[in-house]
């Protein structure tokens, strides 16, 4: 079976159209709703289960989850599923119990719009307000610009149009139904994509089985010729190990919490009840889009014989051959649509990074809401462009940067948590905790090359982020019990007698 | 203010709570059994062949999560009841 895809422009086009033009509409309902900072940044605190936990499953799962472990399930085996397996349960969960029903509240009671207000009201420094900005804004932006990639790519490969085409339609529309409707129109999207992933995610598996023959034809086939992908922990890469497992539902559970683009959603939540009941609708969610979507990578093994460099192109290669072209193409607006739900909460996250931390709290004090909001359009359109630029120079592939970006903003986690839960975490703990935990993380994830094969031994398979946390973590402690405590004033409204 | 105000809490996300500890126990353990290397769950070394010749262990994956899901939403279901997720409780 040859690996090129079959370009078909015109029902890509119309397909493609059709979902942006659902989508600007959307934004430009949502911006007359939108006419104040609360309402921008968390949605005025007004929003319900459906649309808290849908948008957080569209958010957190992104391009890679529809292109990328796709294609690892395809090259490992069916042990690759093991990767969806705890999200259904957790992803909400852990980050909702640990932090979400605290930061709910907390919000409400504080005034908080971003992660960094939390942050830098409970250790009542500026400084910190500056650094996570500044990290957001390091980190975020090529995390944007990695998911305009896939855009760029697919465009390309399905119409014949040059890869920038791709890129700007994807950065465009996103910054355009953003920057008008704040996180209204963020949710509003959100929902709707979270439903095209979800409905892609079956199509795509059903479509896959049926074209190899069904699972008993594909089974045989795997038995045959690569017995090691019907078992733990796959071939030829054998990855799914117990510490592989182990190191997956850290990351995409626990460490989730300190991603700012998802920590945020619990301030726009309107009150505990819906956050519980999103936890069930995120949950339903995960594993709809996960599971069926990972079935479909490894069940087109038998008919489409891939190089490494072409996994990512195993879900584009179901929906050009085992489906009619219009079908296909609506199932390639889902996939962008996963890229879309991402990138359209990290522009939001990295606007309010400039115009809320940077400018707001620490420039101009004094700067009024309306201006704020104003200046925060204005940024959502510059930092869109400035993720356009960094997907037209693609500087290293999707998934590297994903897990770069990842760990970086993981980081963050010991501050957040023992903020919540210990009095004794102190201003100094959290400024020492997040830069010593970054220089460890970047000095693991590229260390000197004399160096590697000692840090990779040391890492034994696991993200640099485990480590790294860890040290911020007990950073953090130490230099919380040699500093001076947090003032009473500050912790009563954590921590209420 | 001394440092005996604030003493060491290593169980510091440990409800005090008796019926939360036992959910929080209950979910861990299912959560951990896959992690068990004696106790292959949905690991078993070698293709099982199950109903619509799916393996056993792809099945054994999705009625995992199903139940996970299950189990959540008792659990939330009991502590709304509980009073865990109204305003002001336990914040």
């Amino acid at each position: 079976m040859p690996v090129e895809i079959k370009p078909y422009p015109l029902e890509f086009t119309v397909a493609f159209t059709a979902y942006f033009i659902l989508c600007i509409v959307l934004g430009i309902w949502a911006e007359r709703r939108t006419t104040s900072l609360k309402e921008f940044f968390v949605m005025g605190g007004t929003a319900g289960s459906v649309a808290m936990g849908l948008s957080y499953m569209a958010t957190q799962y992104s391009m890679s989850t529809f292109m990328g472990v796709p294609g690892y399930v395809y090259a490992i085996g069916w042990a690759g599923l093991a990767i969806s397996c705890v999200n259904a349960g957790l992803g909400l969960m852990v980050p909702g119990l640990l932090v979400g029903r605290k930061v709910l509240s907390l919000g409400r009671k504080l005034g908080f719009l971003t992660m960094t207000d939390y942050l830098a009201h409970r250790y009542h420094s500026n400084l910190l307000r500056g650094i996570i900005a500044l990290l957001t804004l390091i980190y975020i932006v090529p995390y944007m610009g990695a998911q305009c990639i896939g855009a760029g790519v697919i465009v390309n490969t399905f119409t014949g149009a040059p890869y920038w085409v791709g890129v700007l339609f994807m950065a465009g529309l996103v910054t355009v139904y953003s920057a008008l409707g704040g996180v209204r129109g963020v949710v509003w999207t959100d929902i709707l994509q979270a439903i095209m992933m979800m409905f892609t995610a079956v199509v795509l598996c059903a479509a896959a089985v049926s074209y190899a023959g069904g699972f008993e034809k594909i089974n045989a086939w795997l038995l045959q010729n690569r017995p090691g992908a019907l078992s733990m922990p796959g071939e030829p890469w054998k990855t799914m190990t117990y510490p592989y497992y182990a190191s997956q539902v850290l990351l995409w559970t626990f460490f989730t919490i300190g991603q700012p683009q998802l920590f945020t959603r619990f301030l726009f939540l309107k009150n505990q009840r819906a956050l519980a009941r999103a936890m069930i609708w995120g949950g339903i969610g995960f594993f709809i889009s996960s599971f069926f979507v990972y079935i479909a990578g490894l069940s087109a093994a038998p008919v489409f014989k891939l190089s490494t460099a072409e996994l990512d192109w195993v879900n584009p290669l179901i929906a050009s051959y085992a489906l009619p072209p219009i079908v296909g193409s609506v199932m390639m607006s889902g996939l962008m649509a996963a890229g879309m739900s991402t990138i359209d909460s990290t522009l939001i996250v990295t606007t309010g990074a400039v115009s809320r931390d940077i400018y707001q709290q620490i420039l101009r004090p004094n700067a009024s809401d309306s201006s704020v909001l104003a200046l925060s359009r204005v940024a959502a359109v510059v930092i869109g462009a400035v993720a356009f630029i960094f997907a037209l120079m693609r500087p290293a592939l999707i998934f590297t940067i994903i897990l770069f970006v990842f760990g970086g903003m993981g980081v963050l986690v010991p501050a957040i948590v023992l903020g919540l839960y210990w009095k004794r975490a102190t201003r100094e703990g959290a400024l020492a905790s997040v830069i010593i935990g970054e220089i460890v993380l970047i000095f693991l994830t590229s260390p000197p090359a004399e160096l590697k094969p000692a840090v990779a031994s040391i890492l034994m398979g696991g993200h640099p982020l485990l480590l790294s946390s860890l040290i911020a973590l007990i950073v953090m402690v130490v230099v919380s019990y040699a500093t001076k405590p947090t003032p009473r004033e500050i912790l009563s409204q954590y921590f209420p007698e | 203010m001394s440092s005996t105000e604030y003493p060491p809490k290593p169980w510091l996300v440990v409800p005090k709570e008796g019926w939360k500890r036992a959910w929080y126990l209950i979910l861990f353990i299912y959560y951990v059994i896959p992690l068990w290397p004696d106790v292959p769950f949905f690991v078993w070394q070698k293709y099982i062949p199950g109903p619509y010749g799916i393996p056993i262990f792809v099945w054994t994956y999705a009625i995992y999560q199903i139940v996970g899901l299950i189990l959540l939403a008792i659990f939330i279901s009991y502590a709304k009841k509980r009073g865990m997720f109204s305003e002001g409780v336990d914040e």
